[in-house]
């Protein structure tokens, strides 16, 4: 336990300086929004996972979905009619895993399947947001026509290639190019230009700060309103069974469901998300000979995952979940065995890198004063054309 | 010589700042439109746009060269193509949208800037002239 409370200290050590070190502009993604605890639960490509890594039952995992799979062969999977025809498939998840012993032998095979009911998160496929991005940019659309009509006005050629030239340099750049440093025609052009198509708010920022990057302005709608989609709830229902090790047949079946929705304002700096799980599980009674199916078990744990983002990029950095959870068992009771069962658990997600995140999961048995850890690790592959072009 | 470049291009951009103010672009100048259209060879340019890895929309704006009159505007909500059967040398076309994955737009006539452009996820704003 020591070990694991000094490795993560280390590792919250190292993400806090890297993120202070890049205050680069990453671009924003809706991938590289999403929280851990999210990828954990729905994967939009390939995850790979090493699970309880110092403790007995270790787990080597591959997550992905059919249409990741199917891209991956096919790449005009990827042209929107078909990313749309085929959504439903995005929203599923298959995951094979092989489980090991202490010593690193295999100790039985695990497989899931696990399908999101609901995704409103998913940006990519919305028309509402697409149609509220749209009207939210309406005043930058607005100034984009009149400076192109203006420039159709431009008899001089080589005239009109220099003010294409700028038009293309403020409506693409994001970084260098900013109002108070374009030359004074230009600067003077432009208000003339917002003021014929009476772009108020678009004149205030400029006068409130003359310094704006006309490009980030007209992102900034895109980015707020796709934080506010990674507020919106997700819902997943699974199956999940595992084998014994050395016979291909089911030692345990879990039927699954998670919910997950933001609760407060997106765009702080720290966000709660609710996360409410469901299992049923029937598992193999170890007390009676044989190998069945007949001890069932449900769990409902309810929770919350705070996420501390940085402020640079609104990446999630680090994650806190906490979560009680009860237990019933439903048949097959052990001797000494209470029906229900309590307990409390939290999990520490660190993002290492971009794609790489280490959570370390607490459990504590109020009833035995037990405290269990265990830590893992998660590379999400989310470089979806990366991936597909094989870079 | 560079100084006189300058001056000239101020006193340009200033007489044009001024054409704006007085608003005398007119956005459906019909009469010149036909004068002009009707003394100009037609150029009928295609504008493809291809969405990737999300959905997108997009609308294209076709002004003429030098009244600077609309005279083309078609909207695409899926990856297709916009055509402009009137399109002219020196006529300006104005894009915008969103995509929420990727876009690239490929025009089928010389442009400034060059196509293919490509646009990451978020609003797209640009612009192109008909060389």
């Amino acid at each position: 336990m020591k070990k694991i409370i000094v490795i993560l200290s280390l590792l919250l050590i190292f993400n806090f300086c890297i993120a202070q070190k890049t205050k680069t502009f990453s671009p924003l993604t809706a991938d590289s929004l999403t929280t851990g605890n999210y990828k954990d639960v729905l994967n939009s490509f390939f995850q790979l996972a090493v699970n309880n890594l110092i403790g007995p039952d270790k787990e080597l995992k591959f997550t992905s979905n059919p249409f990741a799979v199917m891209a991956k062969m096919n790449p005009e999977l990827m042209v929107d009619t078909n990313y749309y025809k085929y959504r439903h498939l995005r929203s599923l998840n298959f995951s094979f895993a092989g489980k090991l012993d202490t010593s690193y032998r295999f100790n039985g095979f695990i497989s899931s399947v696990n399908y999101a009911i609901i995704n409103k998160r998913d940006i990519t496929i919305s028309q509402s947001f697409l149609t509220s991005a749209y009207n939210a940019n309406d005043e930058f659309n607005r100034l984009n026509d009149a400076f192109n009509q203006f420039i159709a006005t431009i008899a001089d050629a080589e005239e009109r290639r220099k003010v294409r030239k700028i038009h293309a340099a403020i409506f693409m750049d994001s970084s260098t190019v900013t109002f108070n440093k374009l030359d004074k025609p230009t600067q003077d052009l432009i208000i003339a230009l917002a003021n014929k198509i009476n772009a108020s708010k678009f004149l205030n920022l400029i006068k409130i700060d003359p310094a704006i990057n006309i490009r980030k302005a007209s992102q900034q709608s895109f980015d707020s309103l796709k934080k506010l989609f990674q507020n919106k709830l997700l819902w997943t229902v699974g199956i999940n069974d595992t084998t014994y090790k050395d016979q291909f047949l089911f030692s345990n079946i879990s039927i699954s469901s998670q919910l997950l929705k933001g609760v407060l304002n997106p765009l702080r700096n720290n966000n709660i998300e609710l996360d409410i799980k469901t299992n049923f599980n029937f598992i193999d009674d170890t007390v009676k000979a044989g190998r069945d199916l007949k001890r069932s078990v449900f769990s409902f744990e309810p929770g919350f995952n705070w996420v501390l983002k940085s402020k640079y990029n609104q990446q999630s950095l680090v994650e806190f979940k906490f979560s009680g959870s009860y237990n019933h068992v439903f048949s097959g009771i052990y001797k000494n065995e209470k029906n229900d069962r309590l307990t409390f658990n939290g999990t520490v997600r660190v993002r290492v890198f971009n794609d790489i995140w280490i959570p370390l999961e607490i459990k504590y048995d109020p009833d035995r004063g037990n405290v269990f850890g265990f830590i893992n690790i998660k590379a999400n592959f989310k470089g979806i054309t990366k991936a597909v072009n094989g870079k | 010589m560079a100084a006189k470049k300058k001056v000239s291009k101020k006193n340009l951009l200033k007489a044009a700042i001024k054409k704006v103010e007085k608003d005398k672009i007119e956005l459906s100048n019909t009469a010149l439109l036909t004068a002009t259209v009707a003394a100009a060879a037609v150029k009928a340019t295609t504008i493809a746009v291809t969405f990737t890895e999300g959905l997108g929309n997009l609308t294209a704006t076709l002004f003429k060269n030098l009244t600077g009159a609309i005279i083309g505007h078609d909207s695409l909500s899926a990856s297709g193509n916009i055509i402009f059967n009137n399109a002219n040398t020196g006529d300006a076309i104005s894009i915008n949208g969103v995509c929420t994955g990727k876009a690239v737009i490929n025009i089928d006539v010389a442009t400034d800037p060059p196509t293919p452009v490509k646009f990451a996820a978020g609003n797209i704003n640009f612009g192109f002239d008909i060389l």
